[in-house]
C-alpha cells in the first residue's frame, strides 16, 4: 500500500488490527467478520502480526522474550529461521535498525498470524543498508506464507516487496493492480511522481501541449484540455548539440541543473526534466552542471493523464 | 536539620518506649496505606493516562485535590464523612464499625493525603509509555490485564518506583489530617509526628531523636527517587 502521507495507510492498518475502531463500516478478513458497525472483535483475537514503523519491541525483555510474548510456535527454530539466535538474550536497546527489524518481524510470525500488516518496515533503517535488508523481508515473508499488507513510500521498495499494490489518496484508493504496471499506466499525480516518472501539466490542442513552464511538446495522439504529460526518464537522451537526435519529435535545450549519480545510472535535471543516462554516456558527453544539453524523447514515450479542469 | 542531631542526646531520646512504639505505628500505617495507594492508584492511574473520556480531566482534578487541600481540612472531611456525627457516621456504627481514633483512621488520613502523589507520578509514568507498545502486545494475543502486568508496569516500573517512594514518604511525615481524624492515642494512633509534636512537652531529647530518625528515612527516600529518576524522563512534583 502506497500513498502521499497523510493519506490514511497506518489508519487503515490500524483499522485492521483492531487497535482503532472506525465510526462505520466491515472488517473482514477470509469468512470471519471483525467489525460491522456494532461489534468489533478485540485486537488480541484477530491473529493480526503487526510490524511497527518503530518497531515497538518490549525493552525490559531479551530477544528471545519479544518473540515468546505471543508466541504460539517454538521460539528457537524461529529464531534461527530469521537470522537472529545469537541475539537471543540481547535487548533491544543494543540492537541495529537491521536486527530490531528482524526481531519484530519474528514476533509477529510467532503469534501465527492470518495476516501480517507492516507500517513503513524499512523506514527506520540506514537507507545504505536498506536494499539488503528489503530482500530479507520479502523472504522471511515469502516462507513464513502469510498474505502480507505492507505500507512503503518508496516506489524501489514496493517493487522488492510485494507484486500487487494499492494507492490510497485521500482515504481512497485511486489505483490497484501488479506493482510494475503502476510505472506503465499510472492514474494520478502521485502515482506518477510515485513511479519516479517526469510529470509535466500543460494545455493540450490537437497533437500539441503547451506546458505550464512555456516548453511546445507534440504527442503522439491527440488531445484536449489540461493534461499532465508523463515522461519516464530513461525515455530520455541527452546531446550537446542542440540539433538532437532526428528521429525524436521533441527536443528541449536547457542547462543541466544537477547532476546525481546513483550506481551505474545518472539523473541529470534538465529545465522541468530529468533523464536518466547510463553512467558511460554522461561520461563521454562530459556532462557538468551548467552545460546546456539538449534533451530529446519520442511523442509515442509520453503517456498523457486527463486532469480535471479548474 | 544539623540542630536536631545535634541539640539533644540521641541515646536518651531512644530509649524512651513511647518512641519506638510511634516509630512501629508510623511504619505500619504507612506501609498499608501504600499498599493501598498502590492497590488502588496503579489501575486508576494506568486509565487515567492511556484512555480518553468525558469528564476525565475532572476525575483526574479531583484525584489531585488533596494534593493542595490543607491537612488539616482533609483531617476535618474525614472526621464529619466517617465520625460518630458524620454524613455516614449512623449507617457505619449500625454495622459497629467505629473508624475515628483507630489505626485504620491513621491509615485513611495518610492515604487520603499521600495518594495523590502516588497517582501523579503514576499518570505521567504511564503517559511516557510508547503506546505501541501497548498495541504490539494486543496484536500479539495479549488481553488489557497481560497488557497491563507485562508491558505498561515494568516499562513504568521506575516512575512507579518513584512515586511509591513519594507517597510513603508523605504517609510516614503525615500529621494534620492524623491528629484530626485519628487523635494522639498513645499506643494506639501516636505516629512518630505526633510523637514529636507531643514530645515537645514531655521529653524534648524523644522528640530530637524521632525527628532525626525521620530525617534520616526521608534522605534515604529522596537519594532512591533520584536514583531510580536517573535516565528516566520523570515529571515529578514533591510536595
Amino acid at each position: 500500500m502506497v500513498g502521499p502521507s497523510g493519506a490514511g495507510k497506518s489508519t487503515l492498518l490500524r483499522l485492521i488490527a483492531g487497535l482503532l475502531t472506525p465510526a462505520s463500516g466491515r472488517v473482514s478478513c477470509g469468512d470471519e467478520l471483525w467489525f460491522d458497525g456494532k461489534r468489533s472483535t478485540p485486537p488480541n483475537r484477530r491473529g493480526v502480526g503487526f510490524v511497527f514503523q518503530d518497531y515497538a519491541l518490549f525493552p525490559h525483555m531479551s530477544v528471545r522474550g519479544n518473540v515468546a510474548y505471543g508466541a504460539r510456535i517454538p521460539v528457537d527454530p524461529l529464531l534461527e529461521r530469521i537470522g537472529i539466535d545469537h541475539l537471543a538474550a540481547a535487548k533491544p536497546r543494543g540492537l541495529s535498525g537491521g536486527e530490531r527489524q528482524r526481531v519484530a518481524v519474528a514476533r509477529a510470525l510467532a503469534s501465527e498470524p492470518r495476516l501480517l500488516l507492516l507500517d513503513e518496515p524499512l523506514s527506520a533503517l540506514d537507507p545504505s543498508t536498506r536494499g539488503h535488508i528489503a530482500e530479507q523481508l520479502a523472504a522471511a515473508i515469502a516462507a513464513a506464507q502469510v498474505p502480507a499488507l505492507i505500507v512503503t513510500h518508496s516506489y524501489e521498495e514496493a517493487i522488492a516487496l510485494a507484486a500487487d499494490a494499492i494507492v490510497l489518496e485521500n482515504g481512497q484508493i485511486t489505483q490497484r493492480g501488479q506493482t510494475a504496471q503502476l510505472l506503465r499506466g499510472p492514474r494520478t499525480a502521485f502515482i506518477a511522481q510515485f513511479a519516479g516518472l517526469n510529470y509535466l501539466e500543460g494545455a493540450a490542442s490537437g497533437r500539441d501541449v503547451i506546458l505550464d513552464s512555456g516548453e511546445r511538446i507534440q504527442l503522439a495522439e491527440q488531445a484536449t484540455g489540461r493534461i499532465a504529460v508523463l515522461i519516464a526518464p530513461w525515455e530520455i537522451t541527452v546531446h550537446r548539440d542542440p540539433a538532437g537526435d532526428s528521429s525524436a519529435q521533441n527536443n528541449l535545450t536547457a542547462p543541466v541543473a544537477s547532476v546525481l549519480a546513483s550506481g551505474n545510472r545518472v539523473r541529470l535535471v534538465i529545465g522541468p526534466l530529468t533523464a536518466e543516462i547510463t553512467a558511460e554516456s554522461a561520461e563521454r558527453l562530459g556532462l557538468e552542471r551548467g552545460q546546456t544539453v539538449t534533451a530529446s524523447f519520442k511523442s509515442t514515450a509520453i503517456r498523457t493523464l486527463a486532469l480535471r479542469e479548474g | 536539620m544539623i540542630a536536631i542531631f545535634t541539640q539533644g542526646s540521641l541515646r536518651n531520646g531512644l530509649q524512651q518506649p513511647g518512641a519506638w512504639t510511634a516509630l512501629k505505628i508510623s511504619f505500619e500505617t504507612s506501609t498499608i496505606s501504600l499498599a493501598l495507594m498502590i492497590l488502588f492508584g496503579t489501575p486508576i492511574s494506568f486509565v487515567l493516562a492511556t484512555t480518553s473520556f468525558p469528564g476525565k480531566t475532572l476525575l483526574t482534578t479531583l484525584f489531585e485535590l488533596p494534593l493542595v487541600l490543607p491537612p488539616a481540612v482533609a483531617g476535618l472531611g474525614l472526621l464529619m464523612a466517617f465520625g460518630r456525627f458524620g454524613l455516614l457516621g449512623s449507617q457505619l456504627s449500625a454495622l459497629g464499625i467505629e473508624l475515628p481514633f483507630t489505626k485504620a483512621a491513621v491509615v485513611m488520613a495518610m492515604t487520603f493525603v499521600a495518594s495523590p502523589l502516588y497517582v501523579r507520578q503514576a499518570i505521567a509514568a504511564f503517559g511516557s509509555v510508547d503506546p505501541d507498545l501497548l498495541a504490539a502486545s494486543r496484536t500479539l494475543g495479549a488481553g488489557p490485564a497481560k497488557t497491563f502486568f507485562r508491558v505498561a508496569v515494568p516499562v513504568a516500573l521506575s516512575g512507579l518506583s518513584a512515586g511509591a517512594a513519594l507517597g510513603w514518604a508523605r504517609a510516614l511525615g503525615e500529621f494534620g489530617a492524623t491528629i484530626l481524624f485519628a487523635g494522639s492515642l498513645q499506643g494506639r494512633t501516636e505516629t512518630a509526628p505526633i510523637a514529636i509534636y507531643l514530645g515537645l512537652e514531655q521529653g524534648l531529647d524523644q522528640a530530637l531523636a524521632l525527628g532525626a530518625l525521620l530525617i534520616t528515612v526521608s534522605a534515604i527516600v529522596l537519594v532512591s527517587v533520584k536514583l531510580l529518576a536517573r535516565g528516566n524522563a520523570l515529571r515529578f512534583m514533591p510536595g
